[in-house]
């Protein structure tokens, strides 16, 4: 008879083991550091680090794994304990509110990028000016509010409402036309290549070579056009910061840039350095 | 031998621990991070009212399709033999394997304006991405493999003898479906239903690649938790453990309802 209550113990016994590694489970297991440098990177830097990644790793001689994403979701990342050597960010809110939180230092700004109005190569919804979003059967695609892409959007659109030759409530009337918020940059892109959507606002670094075939770009007025600042800096969770260092260093050297030209257009900020080099 | 059982008990209830313990844990460790103090405003949030409305919409139109289109199928595949069953077989269980985002963009491809549906569909003057029915389209895409799969083991189980018996006994063959196949084969067919609604419900990647993400048309719960996460942890996680409490709410039901019913 007693035989038969060993299995019901054995099961409370595992329920309170597992009670335990619950109350355990937001501390995260020390670890040998990893010789390799780990980066947490926006999006819209996709090709650009892509290109420059092999160039870090000859001249590092380390293995260089760089993991894209919306930024925030990348911040989230960090807040939660995911170890990276490098944060860039596509918007410096990020990095300041991890600098805040002392999940990040050695913080700087180091390239711009633009917005850029897009629409399919055919344009059907027949688009020629920004203006021209705000009337008609307009399927615009933008990426969502809190993603860097949807935010600059966002503030595009509230300096055309002080812009007389938009006029107040412009803004309004565009985001009535919008079809859908996207969650990255890189999937409002893929709805205008597809034809799903007939004019979305992307960033001008994701006007590739190959995207130049498939879109039309739309002027945007400078009056409106807001400037685009990426940051990187020093994750508190860095197993190897001074790897990271390195590979910011690269980013910033004349190789570095050299091997970025020939993939991708980011504008890097001539006077940007690192603040470790600055004497 | 009372002995062996025993032992042998112990083992299933240890590895039956290990795994309930492995779909717990996570869940419990978010459910640890909602808000307490917050939910009462995240319950009234419109995004997490309208999201879960939605929800409920689309998969009330998206499961009885899958039931529609999937039963034929589970039949055939159950009761007939012909050639290339094999291959109609593997058809059916396509869209598992493949990664939700990949189908995502093949229903873009398809119906996006360019597409082929699409620009017949443009013609008439109808538009199908970024709508409610992209959402369902997804949604029956996703979730039909799970239903076909169970009901035709519930057709496979209808022993062929009560068929015979039936038509015999003068029944037509429409009768003998409606009055023996479907009742033995309900278990099956409840089974799938259930499945494909939880599918459909936690639907997330193709939708969001597909019909997109527009509060109270295409932002299903899934989309607006995905969102959600990226505008705050916390509403992400709130919204989450709605979801999670409605679909165990709905999965558990359906169960004790399927037991008290009689057969």
């Amino acid at each position: 008879m007693k035989a038969r209550h060993w299995p019901g113990m054995l099961a409370v016994a595992l329920v309170l083991l597992l009670t335990l590694a619950v109350c355990g489970c937001p501390k995260p297991k020390e670890r040998a550091p990893e010789p390799g440098v780990i980066v947490l990177a926006a999006s819209s830097l996709t090709e650009a680090f892509t290109a420059f990644e092999p160039y870090a790793e000859r001249q590092m001689g380390i293995d260089v794994k760089i993991s894209f994403g919306g930024s925030q979701a990348l911040r989230t990342s960090i807040e939660q304990g995911n170890a990276a050597d490098v944060f860039a960010s596509a918007n410096m809110e990020h990095i300041e509110a991890l600098q805040k939180a002392n999940l990040l230092s050695d913080a700087f700004e180091f390239a711009h990028n633009k917005l850029a109005l897009i629409v399919p190569k055919d344009n059907p919804a027949k688009i020629e000016s920004l203006a021209d979003l705000g009337s008609g059967k307009v399927r615009l695609v933008v990426a969502v509010e809190d993603c860097p892409a949807g935010k600059y959007t966002r503030k595009l659109l509230a300096a055309c409402d002080k812009d007389p030759a938009f006029g107040a409530g412009f803004s309004k009337r565009v985001l009535t036309n919008v079809a859908s918020e996207d969650a990255d940059v890189k999937q409002v892109l893929s709805k205008v290549t597809l034809g799903a959507a007939n004019v979305a606002f992307v960033y001008d670094s994701d006007i590739t070579k190959e995207v130049q075939g498939q879109v039309k770009q739309i002027p945007i007025p400078a009056s409106v056009q807001q400037t685009v600042t990426y940051g990187v800096g020093i994750p508190a969770t860095a197993k190897n910061p001074e790897g990271g260092r390195k590979f910011i260093e690269l980013l910033l050297s004349e190789g570095g840039q050299a091997a970025i030209a020939e993939a991708a257009i980011i504008e890097f900020i001539p006077s940007a350095k690192p603040p470790w080099t600055a004497n | 031998m009372d002995g062996q059982l025993t032992a042998r008990n112990a083992f299933l209830v240890l590895m039956a621990a290990v795994f309930v313990a492995f779909v717990t844990v996570p869940l419990v460790c978010m459910v640890l991070n909602v808000p307490l103090a917050r939910l009462g405003r995240y319950l009234h949030d419109p995004m997490v009212v309208q999201s879960l409305w939605l929800t409920l919409k689309t998969t009330a139109i998206s499961v009885p399709i899958v039931v529609i289109l999937g039963s034929p199928i589970a039949y055939l595949l159950a009761r007939r033999e012909f050639p290339g069953k094999q291959v109609l077989d593997a058809l059916v269980d396509l869209p598992m394997s493949m990664p939700p985002v990949v189908m995502g963009f093949a229903l873009l491809m398809t119906f996006a304006p360019r597409g082929p549906i699409g620009g017949l569909l443009r013609g008439m003057g109808i538009e199908v991405v970024f709508t409610t029915t992209a959402v369902i389209i997804a949604q029956v895409m996703m979730a039909a493999p799970l239903y076909v799969k169970a009901a035709r083991t519930g057709f496979e189980n209808v022993d062929d003898s009560l068929l015979r018996a039936s038509l015999v006994l003068g029944a037509s063959r429409w009768r003998t479906f409606l009055r023996v196949t479907l009742p033995l084969a309900a278990g099956g067919v409840i089974t799938g239903t259930i499945l494909a609604w939880a599918r459909a419900a936690g639907e997330f990647c193709a939708t969001i690649t597909f019909a997109g993400n527009l509060p109270g048309v295409t932002q299903t719960a899934p989309v607006a938790v995905f969102v959600g996460v990226n505008r705050d942890l916390s509403v992400g996680v709130t919204l989450a453990t709605i979801l999670l409490a409605f679909s165990f709410a709905v999965l558990l039901g359906a169960r004790i309802l399927l037991k008290r019913s009689p057969r």
